[in-house]
């Protein structure tokens, strides 16, 4: 898909909405999810999410928990608390910045 | 989805190709293991391909996240998976950051105001944090060098503990050899990375020892 790279920046406000909604979630389950939800228009590739998620465990905005299933280990991620109004500010922010770019793209609908 | 039931050796193929990844961290491997897993049991079912052939295709799109790579923030001595030093440095850069910030603000402060600092107290402060500073560092130094398993955060400790312990013990140490006249608010910022030190490992230290209880918690067969 040609507007990977326009996602790229809002990669982290996705994987904190699909947390929000879910209580906690997998790497490939995110992928899985983003890939459905968008009918396969956006993949998340394996290079962009664990940054990503790193990132907002780092960051404190994100908790990990451990569980066993088909006799392997399995990381979850969860939102901390700190998340969960994080989640909500960069929404707003994301909603923010889909208005301004629809006032200048296409300014009849306005 | 129909489930897959793994062989013995497709297990051990897949956990040999992290092993000449050199990806031995507890906190990325599994995760990374059981992404690749999962990935090759949906091509298996949906694709209808070989493990081989799935096998494969997983190991193509990870090919990126393995290239063994540096980073200024860790030194650029030191190489590993780029996705293993991309973690590192996100852990690592706020405490430079920190470090860096709080002792720029604190000479600068100190350069335009000229505040009457009491050396007496704070030479008295450097004094009792030494024994602390030692114990605790000696203490998690120990736990995580005989830790039988390793961390993103048992690296950092243990790559830099060793420097940062000899630096920070010569800073606190020079405070017993000068006289209360010789000391100045660049000793100061000397006590500020002693405590920033400290902090740092501990920080490590505490986010080591949850990694590893949570997989301990359930042993791998």
């Amino acid at each position: 898909m040609g507007n990977q790279k326009l996602y790229k920046g809002s990669l982290q406000t996705i994987i904190l909405k699909l947390l929000s909604e879910n209580d906690k979630m997998y790497g490939y389950e995110i992928t899985q999810k983003v890939k459905a939800l968008t009918k396969g228009e956006l993949k998340i590739t394996e290079g962009a999410l664990y940054p990503a998620l790193h990132k907002l465990e780092a960051e404190g905005l994100l908790d990990v928990e451990v569980a066993k299933v088909d006799n392997r280990l399995r990381k979850y991620y969860k939102l901390t608390e700190c998340g969960t109004k994080e989640t909500a500010n960069r929404l707003a922010q994301l909603d923010e910045f889909i208005q301004t770019m629809q006032h200048l793209l296409n300014p009849k609908l306005t | 989805m129909k489930e897959i039931k793994f062989t013995k050796e497709e297990l051990e193929q897949v956990d040999r190709y992290l092993d000449i990844k050199e990806l031995f961290y507890v906190d990325l491997r599994h995760e990374i293991l059981d992404h690749m897993l999962l990935d090759i049991e949906h091509e298996m079912i949906y694709e209808k391909v070989s493990f081989e052939e799935a096998f494969k295709k997983s190991c193509d799109k990870w090919k990126g996240s393995f290239y063994r790579e540096s980073s200024y923030w860790l030194g650029v001595s030191f190489n590993g998976p780029r996705i293993f030093i991309d973690k590192c440095v996100k852990i690592n850069k706020p405490f430079f950051l920190l470090l860096l910030f709080s002792s720029i603000l604190l000479v600068g402060f100190g350069m335009i105001f000229k505040p009457d600092v009491d050396f007496q107290l704070w030479r008295y402060f450097s004094f009792g944090l030494t024994p602390f500073y030692i114990a605790f560092m000696l203490y998690w130094w120990i736990q995580m060098k005989t830790s039988r398993e390793k961390t993103s955060f048992s690296f950092l400790f243990l790559r830099y503990a060793i420097s940062n312990f000899i630096i920070n013990s010569l800073m606190l140490f020079q405070f017993y050899g000068l006289s209360i006249d010789e000391l100045d608010l660049l000793d100061f910022v000397c006590l500020v990375f002693v405590i920033m030190g400290l902090y740092q490992g501990y920080f490590l230290y505490k986010n080591h020892q949850k990694e590893v209880s949570q997989f301990n918690k359930y042993k791998m067969l």
